[in-house]
């Protein structure tokens, strides 16, 4: 009799634990959340500067938050299956503060997939910190979080109407994780990817999301940003020659003429080194770029058309010439906006740290500019494809 | 059926020490590493166990003379009555601080990262009740949950490490081996705090079934817990980035937010890591709670090892809340483990060898 108390005694008292170890003051009904997929940040161009800036309402933040029953199903048909929830506070929690008070359920980042910048915002390095600071501090929003930058405000991108995909952070998501897509024009940044570029070398680079005017969503380009403030937009040309040096291509067509036609040759796999030339001092940088790809498109009325080693060998060098050219795009302009997006200096610390310091202190004046950087192409041809 | 044994095997000693040694300085290992090396931290652990395994020669030189006697036994033996209590109640007083501290620091990181809206008294006073449980049944269902949950820590483990390799940013080690003789030297004694919990040995190497294989279950430990801090360090270092690690409180926390698994099952992966430390914690707790029960009741000459387990809760738990926040927390914690956590894996075993040995020498003559 003792021991059935004792068992029943025992069991209540484990079954009691569990239930504490709950955790019951976090707990929250799945339908009483509201999981905010993408979140825009702007500076509140009408913030009063009168007002001390505790005080201020110097940011102005979107928040969308899908209707998930609308949206039930991946290719969910139903209309209004968003809405936005703008707010204008001082900070960034206040911002949320705030969103909660217009929200009936509890707000939740836990979710989110895109934070877009307002360029505005971009431009002021205090508030493009503390956005940031505020973002990741308490953990809210995580670090794997795709970070996009917009020209204009992003607040009016997130509430424009995307027709592929209703909610802007589902199609950033997609957009990123489809490993079967190109990476030619843009390059994918996260928050703690950014935040780690910026502690090595004061220097990130943040893809720009922008609707063309027929309203149609498009990722490519950067925003070239220098201690947390916008540098200068570089067009998608610059953006490829960046990810040639991050070695970083994938499934891009090449296009050079040859003999009268237009060749595309698909860059499968691709590789990358910065290497410096040193004696004792550095007096360049060397970057190599290694392809391998296939010739996919080409149209000739010759009958050997282009299978013979003569004309692998000759098309092998217009190509090599032609990406050194997209390359030298990207190194002509970094070194006109003088920012050192590429991480010459960053690569010479790591492999040259002696060498380094006679560079260090001038690099981001008159070093970079004038620092020679040469390029070397090595590239390989597979197949031609089904046709000679 | 498996209670009051109050033996252990060298099987449970040896994942005891290992689930222990991975304790809260773990999560700040590489921040610690970095202060002293910058990118070269991760041979810090390495070396440390270097000095660890001297700590492990000057514990077994003490333990090996009394085997089957505890600290508690042997200590009246070697130095007179009075300083040996004073020794004693040292060592109790500093593993209940060090654990109620440690109590604090796994309520800290659950309010921060699992459950902020929670009470941290909550949390703390949960835990020491659950810890309360086991130490209640002795020392060998302590060990015999180690070898439970070292599977779920050691998946955990190898989970994190398998999802970091591959997208790691290794360049983030260079440049190698920039850094100066005296960081290598403080920061080795610094990160060699880690094998602090081979002190509990002066405790458990007399519970042990086979004394004789004391020194196997000390060494294993340390080199496993050694060549897996400096994979943690390395790991960090090259997912996080090494000058954001200096910016963290809890890095390798951050290292596990940094592996994107968007668009997964998985999103918020870094609750595996949670899930390893919260275990070994557990086992922490466990034995500083147990530990200290025990020096109680051998010192009183009791029967019952476990009388003194729920009067030392409170006790735990009112250290747990002394520090006001997570900044003082963190300080005491850190300041107590350096000046404190050396006493007793070094000296005090050094010291106690040496007299024993004069005295065994004396006898002789």
């Amino acid at each position: 009799m003792q021991n059935k108390l004792k068992f029943i005694a025992m069991t209540m008292l484990i079954l009691n634990t569990s239930f504490i170890l709950t955790g019951c003051w976090d707990s929250v009904e799945i339908n009483e959340r509201n999981v905010v997929m993408e979140v825009a940040i702007d500076k509140n161009q009408d913030a009063d500067l009168s007002q001390p800036i505790n005080k201020r309402d110097s940011y102005q933040i979107t928040y969308t938050i899908p209707d998930r029953a609308k949206l039930s199903g991946k290719d969910s048909l139903a209309k209004d299956v968003k809405s936005s929830i703008v707010t204008t506070t001082p900070t960034i929690e206040t911002s949320v503060d705030e969103v909660e008070s217009k929200s009936q359920n509890t707000i939740t980042f836990s979710h989110t997939q895109a934070i877009v910048l307002g360029e505005e915002l971009m431009k002021d390095s205090d508030l493009f910190r503390g956005a940031i600071d505020g973002l990741i501090r308490n953990m809210e929003i995580s670090r794997t979080t795709n970070l996009l930058a917009t020209r204009g405000k992003a607040g009016n991108l997130t509430q424009e109407d995307n027709e592929q995909n209703p909610i802007l952070g589902l199609y950033v998501m997609k957009y990123f994780n489809n490993t079967e897509r190109p990476v030619s024009y843009a390059k994918e940044q996260l928050v703690g990817n950014m935040i780690r570029e910026l502690e090595d070398t004061n220097i990130s680079t943040i893809p720009v999301i922008n609707t063309d005017e027929k309203g149609a969503v498009e990722i490519s380009g950067a925003a070239v940003i220098r201690n947390y403030e916008l540098v200068d937009f570089i067009g998608k040309d610059v953006v490829r020659g960046q990810l040639f040096v991050e070695g970083k291509i994938n499934q891009v067509p090449i296009v050079v003429e040859y003999k009268g036609s237009s060749l595309t040759y698909i860059i499968d796999t691709e590789h990358s080194k910065i290497t410096f030339n040193s004696d004792g001092n550095v007096a360049d940088a060397n970057i190599e770029i290694l392809t391998e790809g296939n010739i996919t498109e080409y149209v000739s009325t010759d009958t050997k058309n282009i299978f013979s080693i003569e004309d692998i060998n000759q098309i092998t060098i217009l190509l090599q010439d032609e990406i050194r050219h997209q390359v030298m795009v990207a190194v002509n302009k970094s070194k006109e906006i003088n920012v050192d997006f590429l991480n010459i200096g960053l690569q010479m610390y790591r492999k040259h740290p002696k060498q380094w310091q006679s560079y260090s202190q001038n690099w981001e004046d008159e070093g970079y500019k004038s620092f020679p950087i040469k390029i070397q192409v090595t590239s390989t041809i597979k197949n031609t494809g089904m046709l000679e | 059926m498996f209670t009051h044994n109050g033996r252990v095997s060298v099987r449970q000693v040896e994942i005891f020490l290992i689930l222990q040694m991975l304790n809260t300085t773990i999560l700040f290992l590489p921040k610690i590493a970095g202060d002293y090396v910058e990118r070269n931290g991760y041979i810090l652990p390495l070396l440390a166990s270097i000095l660890g395994v001297i700590y492990v020669f000057c514990i077994e030189g003490i333990t090996k003379r009394f085997p089957k006697d505890t600290l508690v036994e042997f200590l009246p033996k070697i130095v007179p009555d009075f300083v040996a209590y004073i020794i004693i109640i040292l060592f109790a007083v500093k593993i209940l601080i060090i654990t109620s501290l440690e109590a604090r620091m796994l309520g800290e990181m659950i309010s921060q990262v699992l459950l902020p809206k929670t009470p941290i008294q909550v949390i703390i006073l949960v835990m020491l009740l659950s810890v309360a449980y086991l130490v209640k049944s002795g020392v060998e269902a302590i060990g015999r949950m180690g070898e439970v949950l070292i599977y779920f820590i050691a998946v955990s483990l190898v989970l994190v490490f398998l999802l970091v390799v591959p997208h790691g940013e290794y360049m983030q080690l260079m440049p190698f081996f920039q850094t100066n003789l005296r960081g290598i030297g403080v920061g080795t004694f610094v990160v060699s705090l880690i094998f602090m919990p081979l002190e509990i040995m002066l405790m458990l190497a007399g519970l042990m079934k086979e004394t004789d294989k004391v020194r196997r279950a000390m060494l294993v430990p340390v080199i496993i817990v050694g060549i897996a801090s400096a994979i943690i360090v390395l790991l960090t270092y090259v997912g996080v980035g090494f000058n954001e690690t200096q910016r963290q409180v809890w890095p390798v926390l951050t290292l596990m937010q940094s592996m994107s698994l968007s668009g997964t099952m998985v999103e918020n992966q870094e609750i595996l890591m949670m899930t390893g430390w919260t275990f070994s914690i557990f086992i922490y707790l466990s034995s500083g709670v147990y530990f200290t029960s025990l020096i109680g009741s051998r010192s009183f000459k009791y029967k019952r090892e476990n009388i003194f387990v729920l009067p030392l809760i409170p006790i735990a738990y009112f250290i747990a809340m002394i520090p006001e926040n997570l900044v003082m927390a963190y300080d005491y914690y850190n300041k107590f483990q350096y000046y404190f956590g050396i006493w007793f894996i070094l000296p005090v075993p050094l010291i106690l060898a040496i007299i024993a040995r004069g005295r065994r020498n004396s006898h002789a003559k």
